[in-house]
């Protein structure tokens, strides 16, 4: 009768993992809990324990505490309060698994890489949407700097509120187009993230962090009007770039992976 | 009763589902079989207390019912978790040590032994039992409850108290020790003699 209890309780295999270690008084047989009391220290947590139990059996259930239990239940039914609720994490109480934990990497995973793709997605797009009400692009101070055509592209007024910050004098065409490169890096589907220096490097070009979206955005737009003439395939496929629009620090992987849908692109 | 033990946390898993899906009287089921666990768990954390602070739990449980996922032992730990929230609040609101035990003297006397009907001696044990593990330090107290008490496994031990389960481990098997030597001193047993090498 006395030694069965905590054992009693313990779940063997099921996913819990550590019941070995785990009983209480297991760890009176040998772990740095068992204090030097040795055989009587088991006898008398052998006995504290059927006591315990004992007065657990002994405590009665209330028909009153009972009945208002359950008519908050009924309660709290009939308002769906038991449908459609979130489970918080401290509502989990699944066994903890493997399998589980690496779920949770995966899902966290999954994650990151929605926030990367959700970023790409608004810096490829970002300049695109919602033509802004003024119709006047030219009249902003920038607008001397640009070296394409006049014209209101699609692109050009969405980008209109970064410019002021976004085109720091004294940027020169080949850093600017260093700057393109780093917009297309950070922005490709799937491409690796851009490490901190290139990010920051970014950063001050644009003339902030939260200008980065918009001045990419302007340099990919101008980019793509001063190829289109060149390269005249009418995909809008960026494939078509010289080797001679490459800059000079771009990396393999970046040209690799601009190039790969179409090789032959480049000579076009 | 390894085997009981784990039956009944089965059908207490099952009990649970059908009560999520809205079945009156499996939530009874449940309450029959979690609350005797908890209120012994609160007695020994607020003493007198422990049927209002289990009330308001059951409040919550019956509220939250929906959120938890989960097997029986998983709803123990749950439901533990929640009578303790409620229970540390009281705690805090009255600024009383748990460990100060809340019952009378005249419970921690010795029974006189054969006066006393088996009923009354398995009461009084019962009452002595709670009220000696109120005097313990509180991580060993709780360790204990909820081990013993409310039936939960080491993981989940640990969970409850937000502690590692080596610390729950040490903490329950410290204070268990305890409780036993107190009990043998008062020789308080399961109603008959107990010898135990001498200490009493």
């Amino acid at each position: 009768m006395s030694g069965d209890g905590m054992r009693g309780r313990e779940r063997e295999g099921e996913g819990r993992g550590v019941d070995e270690g785990e009983r209480v008084r297991g760890s009176a047989a040998g772990g740095a809990a068992c204090p030097p009391g040795g055989r009587a220290g088991e006898d008398r947590a052998d006995l504290a324990e059927a006591a315990l139990h004992r007065a657990v059996s002994g405590l009665a259930i209330d028909p009153a505490a009972q009945a208002a239990a359950v008519a908050a239940f009924r309660g709290a039914r009939d308002a769906g309060a038991h449908r459609a609720v979130r489970t918080r994490r401290r509502d989990d109480w699944r066994p903890r698994t493997a399998a589980r934990r690496h779920s949770w990497r995966v899902a966290l995973g999954a994650l990151l890489a929605g926030l990367t793709l959700g970023g790409a997605a608004f810096a490829v797009t970002g300049g695109r949407p919602d033509p802004a009400p003024e119709p006047t692009p030219p009249t902003t101070p920038a607008a001397p700097d640009r070296q394409s055509d006049g014209g209101e592209g699609e692109g050009e007024d969405g980008a209109g509120n970064g410019r002021h910050a976004s085109t720091a004098p004294g940027r020169t065409p080949d850093q600017a187009r260093s700057d393109e490169a780093l917009c297309r890096s950070a922005g490709r589907v799937g491409g690796k993230a851009l490490d901190a220096p290139a990010r920051q490097r970014l950063a001050e070009a644009a003339g902030g962090r939260g200008h980065v979206q918009a001045y990419c955005a302007r340099l990919l737009a101008e980019a793509d009007r001063g190829r289109g003439a060149a390269a005249s395939d009418g995909q809008g496929h960026r494939g078509g770039i010289g080797p001679d629009d490459v800059p000079p620090h771009r990396s393999a992987q970046n040209e690799g992976a601009a190039q790969g849908p179409d090789p032959k692109g480049s000579g076009r | 009763m390894g085997q009981s033990a784990r039956a009944a946390d089965e059908q207490l898993g099952a009990a649970v589902l059908r009560a999520q899906g809205g079945d009156e009287q499996a939530f009874e089921t449940v309450y029959r079989m979690v609350q005797p666990g908890l209120l012994g768990y609160l007695r020994g954390l607020v003493g007198d207390d422990a049927e209002d602070v289990a009330g308001d739990a059951w409040l919550e449980i019956s509220r939250d019912l929906g959120r938890f996922k989960g097997d029986g032992t998983g709803f123990r730990g749950w439901s533990a978790v929640i009578a303790r929230h409620r229970a540390l609040d009281l705690l805090r609101r009255r600024k009383v040590r748990p460990q100060q035990s809340p019952y009378g003297s005249e419970l921690l006397e010795l029974p006189g032994a054969g006066d006393t009907s088996a009923e009354a001696l398995e009461t009084l044990a019962t009452e002595r039992a709670l009220a000696l593990i109120a005097e313990l330090p509180r991580d060993q107290a709780e360790a204990v409850l909820l081990r013993v008490v409310v039936g939960l496994d080491g993981p989940s031990v640990a969970r409850v108290l937000g502690k590692r389960q080596g610390a729950v481990r040490t903490a329950a098997y410290r204070g268990l020790k305890r409780l036993g030597t107190r009990l043998a001193e008062q020789g308080v047993t399961d109603g008959t003699p107990r010898t135990l090498g001498g200490a009493r």
